[in-house]
This record gives C-alpha cells, sequence and structure tokens, in this order.
C-alpha cells in the first residue's frame, strides 16, 4: 500500500491540517492524508494537538442563550411590522 | 419563513452577538437589529440557501457599522498591530506551537473561553464561526467580506494565539511540559 503514496513532506502536511479538521479537502484528499499521518510521528502530534484545541473549542466555550424575552419582543416586532404591511 | 427558518437561529446570533460585544445589551440590541435589516431586506435572500450565514452576515455588518462606530472602538488595527501579523503571510502555515496534547485535559472551559475572550475580535470571529458555528471558509469569506485565503491564515494565526495562551494558563497551574 505504502508504494502507491507520494513521499512524506512535513510542511506540505502541516499546511493541510487545518484544512482536514475544518472539512475543506475532499474526501479523497483527506483520507490520503490519513494515511499519510501515520508515517511521521512529529506530523500525528501535530494533528492531534490541533485537533484536541478544535474540540476543546467547539464543546467548551461559554455558549449564550437569547432570553425567552428577547426571543417574544423580536417575534412580537417582525408580527407587527408584517401586520402593519411594511 | 420567519418563523421555520429565521427564528430557531436567535441562540446562534445572541452566542455571536454575546462574543463580539461581551456585553448583554448589546448583544440584545445586536440580535433585535439584525431580525429587523432581515425583515427590511428579506427580498435579498434566497429562499432554500443558507439563511444562518446570511443572518450572521447581517449582524456581522451590523456590528462593524453601528457598534464598533458608536463604541469608537478600532476596527481593523487590532489583529494588524499584534505581533506583526500579516494576513498575507502564508509562511505562518508552517509555524508549529509546541503544545502537548495532556496540557487541554487539565484545562476547564473557563479558561478557553477567557483565551478566547482576549483573542482580537477579528481573530475571535473567525474561531467562532468556524470552530463554534461550524461554517465553511467560503461561507465565512462571504459573512466577514474577506477573501478565503485571507480566512485561512487568519484562522491558522489565531489557533497558535489561542494555543500559546492556553499553553501559559497551563504552566500557571501547574502543568510540567515532558521534554
Amino acid at each position: 500500500m505504502d508504494k502507491a503514496l507520494p513521499q512524506h513532506d512535513c510542511k506540505k502536511f502541516v499546511q493541510q491540517v487545518f484544512l482536514v479538521l475544518d472539512g475543506e479537502l475532499t474526501k479523497e484528499e483527506t483520507d490520503l492524508f490519513l494515511t499519510d499521518i501515520e508515517r511521521c510521528k512529529h506530523c500525528l502530534d501535530h494533528y492531534n494537538i490541533e485537533r484536541e484545541l478544535k474540540d476543546f473549542i467547539a464543546k467548551r466555550v461559554e455558549k449564550r442563550c437569547c432570553s425567552e424575552g428577547l426571543k417574544s419582543s423580536i417575534k412580537e416586532q417582525i408580527k407587527s411590522l408584517s401586520g402593519s404591511g411594511e | 419563513m420567519f418563523e421555520q427558518e429565521l427564528f430557531p437561529l436567535m441562540d446562534a446570533l445572541y452566542n455571536f452577538a454575546f462574543h463580539l460585544t461581551y456585553n448583554e445589551d448589546d448583544a440584545n440590541d445586536l440580535v433585535q437589529e439584525t431580525f429587523l435589516k432581515a425583515y427590511r431586506f428579506i427580498d435579498s435572500y434566497q429562499e432554500g440557501t443558507n439563511a444562518k450565514a446570511w443572518l450572521f452576515k447581517i449582524l456581522k455588518n451590523a456590528f462593524i457599522n453601528d457598534y464598533r462606530k458608536k463604541t469608537r472602538q478600532p476596527t481593523r488595527v487590532d489583529y494588524e498591530d499584534f505581533s506583526g501579523y500579516n494576513d498575507a503571510d502564508e509562511d505562518s502555515t508552517t509555524t508549529y506551537v509546541d503544545l502537548r496534547q495532556e496540557m487541554f485535559s487539565g484545562l476547564i472551559g473557563d479558561e478557553v473561553t477567557r483565551a478566547l475572550n482576549e483573542l482580537p475580535v477579528d481573530f475571535r470571529t473567525v474561531i467562532l464561526l468556524c470552530d463554534v458555528e461550524d461554517f465553511s471558509y467560503e461561507e465565512i469569506a462571504s459573512i466577514i467580506n474577506i477573501p478565503i485565503g485571507t480566512v485561512r491564515s487568519r484562522l491558522h494565526r489565531a489557533r497558535n494565539i489561542l494555543k500559546e495562551k492556553l499553553r501559559k494558563y497551563a504552566a500557571d497551574e501547574g502543568y510540567k511540559e515532558k521534554r
């Protein structure tokens, strides 16, 4: 299988880490990346740190919700504008 | 249209507005203004397209045009003056910040939120849109009106600053890097 893989290029790999994590590559490109990742411990560590950070932000950054009062107020205003024909 | 597609996005919009302003009243005003503008300019929205990206763009523009002017906050200087950062600097994509994966396990949400809140607003914005709201680079580029290449480089820089802050927090809390 390895014979089909191009030579591992750390610089190129590092440039692609965010593209993979952010879902910006095609499935084929992502699959190749994830196969290649096993060939270099430095790149694997780097990838894992970035993945962990992205998950951490998504899950642990404080989430604030809109108050029920504001939701009702906005809905009322839109309803009122719709009714007035504005 | 409003009931089915736009009203369900109020919480996400409020969260974005709050992280831009750090102020509940200002976030309330921004969300309210966003919906009133959405109503006024509903003809410019194509049904079936990305309603969330459309509303976020309205909110971001309201933040830039109204909120920042009102509060006389700086616009772009905050990130341009940040450590000599240059959006076009593609060499930054190879920057490697040594942050041990284990460090994250010792950090709690408050510290991540604090680190994010301390980022200059332009960096904070791309992190929120990408990692919290899961927008694509193309959608982010449209929302904040910058080229996709700039989205990429800004995200990269923002994440490196964030990692550096988290590394410092972890070190302050007694984590010792294993070298």
